[in-house]
């Protein structure tokens, strides 16, 4: 008797705790996001978004979670898409690929959106991926490595170049500057990697000759040991493919280590807070970009660009901190238009209307999905930094 | 390329040397770890930035001032955090444990309250470093060795000819026989904790304008600084020192030389084979023999 009282207290005190943790966590996660809608409603088109909101790319996940929201304020606006207002249910990924698997299994399973934006690190969308094709939701992704999308994912779109196209712009550039000896200093993650592969595979075109290749670890501030090989092999150009959140501390320091020749970089040195970092260390970068993160919305030269900005200023009270605001608009304004086109609003059906879609201009320029693998665009401008302003080069 | 190296690997021990001479104060005067003195780090270099940048204080009185508040931040810290638990009856591993939940608010909280990007400190000495023939310093890097050179010599002077350091000293020995003769034995207890918060923050200040100002600066350092100590013999403080600079010299020297994704392993590997040779590390703890 006593035995089968203790099973039931362990059968109820089992019960007990999956259930209490299982609601807990959904409460603690409903608690977390800002943006998120207390009921979800029948009838609105939910769009899923994951991204960093926390961590060391906080300020480039919440421009991306703005850029979201500017775009679905404008389509409920205008009557909504297929009659239906939209939604967004938005999760942290905290810059972490776990964290991002979560968020995503999240979006697919349990709120089961429609379609989703996110992640911006490509680090991120590789680890959700599997589960995001599994379910057969679209998914719009904002990260630059082109990874994730040679791995026969279906469902998987980029709304910005990948950086393969930067690779490309950026060694034409080289090679019409005439550099010849150029030194890599990268991060040794997924971003970085593939970014000096996509640039070295690029520059094979051109007799150019790489004379450093050195790397760091996100977060570290430290580089004299590289800077100074990297010195000492006295190149013409350095390329530098880091995270926004190291660019400063990077480029400060290649300047101050005594290199004052050109930098050619990515389109994270749009970010604000490099410039403020690094000061007048920006002067002589290059960098390949769709779009610069203008401060106001009088220096852009799109009129689309123009808008988009001025209702982001009207909603949030600043400029966008980041590009990924752009991307993100892009994004969610193109599985708009993909759900009007096709009349279906997930699924196989809308994936197939995306595929289809060419000729959309977004802020980034001319999208064409057509045979691109969920590739849409591979154009884009070289700026230059000086005097801490951004101009184009050329 | 060989002094560039070496002085940029100086400039980065004395860091190391800075944090882990908190590490071994705190257990030459109390016997515990602490696992939040990277935080600390960021938390001074935070508060330093608010006073200097955000209320436009001359830089030296700015500085002064985060040093005074994160002397009393490390004495509060030990008055309601360490000695209640102690009291409790806590072993080693809580207190361990309390760092590390510590840190793990502290970062957050920093992140809540000053955001995650990193800001910028601008250096009072100026950005343009000093050449001289291929070498070039940085004056930060001036600042970093000249105070780690200057802190190491106030705290000698400090535990060996003052009172309160005398004090300090005897009650890490023994804390009975101290607390018969008459020294306030938690008194000093606290004023190892806060001396080692002053250190650690003097590091933060001394690198914000180097690293930028973002709530994750102290993790790797907490880290290295805590190996830097085991190294140089844990809980001797000339031993954190000497441990500091070895471990920064040995990994710009790794990273210049052999490779720079080898800088972060160099180090540690370096560590686990001085343990598996000299496992009290390099100096040995006088108390312990």
């Amino acid at each position: 008797m006593k035995r089968k009282i203790s099973l039931a207290l362990c059968g109820v005190l089992l019960a007990g705790i999956l259930f209490g943790c299982g609601g807990t966590d959904s409460t603690k996660e409903t608690a977390d996001q800002p943006k998120e809608t207390a009921k979800v409603s029948e009838g609105t088109i939910k769009i899923g978004y994951f991204g960093p909101l926390t961590g060391g790319t906080a300020q480039a996940g919440q421009a991306a979670q703005n850029g979201a929201q500017i775009a679905i304020n404008k389509l409920n606006a205008n009557g909504g898409v297929l009659g239906r207002q939209l939604e967004i249910i938005s999760y942290d990924d905290k810059s972490s690929p776990e964290e991002a698997v979560k968020a995503a299994t999240k979006l697919v399973q349990s709120d089961k959106v429609n379609a989703i934006f996110g992640s911006l690190h490509s680090a991120n969308v590789q680890a959700a991926a599997p589960v995001i094709e599994e379910s057969k939701t679209l998914c719009v992704a904002g990260g630059t490595s082109p990874t994730w999308l040679e791995q026969g994912y279906t469902y998987l779109f980029r709304s910005i170049s990948n950086s393969t196209v930067s690779a490309k712009q950026l060694a034409q550039y080289a090679d019409a500057q005439g550099y010849k000896k150029i030194a890599v200093f990268t991060s040794n993650d997924e971003y970085g990697t593939s970014g000096a592969d996509g640039f070295k595979e690029a520059c094979k075109d051109y007799d150019i000759e790489f004379v450093a290749s050195e790397t760091m670890t996100n977060g570290d501030r430290d580089f004299t040991g590289q800077f100074a090989k990297i010195n000492a092999a006295a190149p013409d150009a350095v390329f530098i493919w880091c995270l926004g959140d190291d660019l400063g501390a990077v480029t400060k320091q290649l300047r101050q280590s005594g290199f004052d020749g050109p930098i050619l970089g990515s389109e994270s040195y749009t970010l604000p807070e490099i410039l403020e970092n690094a000061g007048t260390a920006t002067d002589n970068v290059y960098f390949a970009a769709q779009y610069l993160v203008y401060e106001n919305p009088e220096d852009a030269p799109e009129e689309n660009m123009k808008e988009f900005l001025e209702a982001y200023i009207e909603e949030f009270g600043t400029a966008p901190m980041s590009d990924n605001a752009f991307r993100a608009y892009d994004g969610v304004m193109m599985i708009a238009a993909a759900m009007e086109i096709s009349g279906a609003d997930s699924g196989e059906e809308l994936r197939d209307a995306y595929n289809n879609i060419d000729g959309y201009v977004g802020l980034a320029g001319m999208f064409s999905y057509k045979g691109g693998h969920g590739e849409g665009i591979d154009s884009m401008r070289i700026f230059q930094i000086q005097d801490g302003k951004y101009l184009e080069a050329k | 390329m060989f002094f560039q190296l070496l002085i940029g690997g100086l400039a980065v021990g004395c860091i190391y040397a800075l944090i882990g001479l908190g590490y071994s104060l705190i257990y030459s005067a109390s016997g515990l770890m602490s696992f939040v003195q990277g935080e600390i780090f960021m938390l001074g270099a935070y508060v330093a930035y608010t006073i200097y940048v955000g209320l436009h204080i001359p830089f030296l009185i700015a500085v002064l001032i985060a040093i005074l508040i994160m002397f009393v931040f490390g004495m509060l810290l030990e008055r309601g955090m360490i000695s209640p638990l102690l009291r409790r009856g806590s072993k080693q591993i809580h207190i361990v444990l309390a760092t590390i939940g510590l840190s793990i608010f502290l970062k957050n909280f920093a992140m809540i309250i000053w955001g995650s990007d990193v800001k910028n400190f601008p250096s009072a000495l100026g950005e343009d470093p000093i050449r001289m023939g291929n070498v070039s310093i940085s004056p930060q890097q001036i600042a970093i060795m000249a105070v780690t050179f200057i802190c190491m010599v106030l705290l000698h002077f400090f535990m060996n000819k003052t009172k309160l350091g005398t004090s300090l000293r005897a009650a890490a020995q023994d804390p009975m026989a101290a607390g018969v003769v008459g020294i306030n034995v938690s008194l000093t207890v606290g004023m190892a904790w806060a001396l080692a918060a002053v250190l650690s923050a003097i590091a933060g200040i001394l690198l914000a304008p180097i690293y930028g100002v973002y709530p994750k600066m102290g993790a790797i350092l907490s880290t290295k600084g805590f190996a830097a100590a085991v190294l140089g013999g844990y809980g001797n403080m000339y031993g954190a020192i000497i441990g500091g600079l070895i471990f920064g010299v040995v990994e710009t020297m790794a990273a210049g030389y052999i490779a720079s994704s080898f800088k972060d392993i160099i180090s540690f590997v370096v560590l686990i084979l001085v343990l598996f040779i000299m496992p009290h590390g390099i100096l040995k703890v006088k108390a312990d023999d």
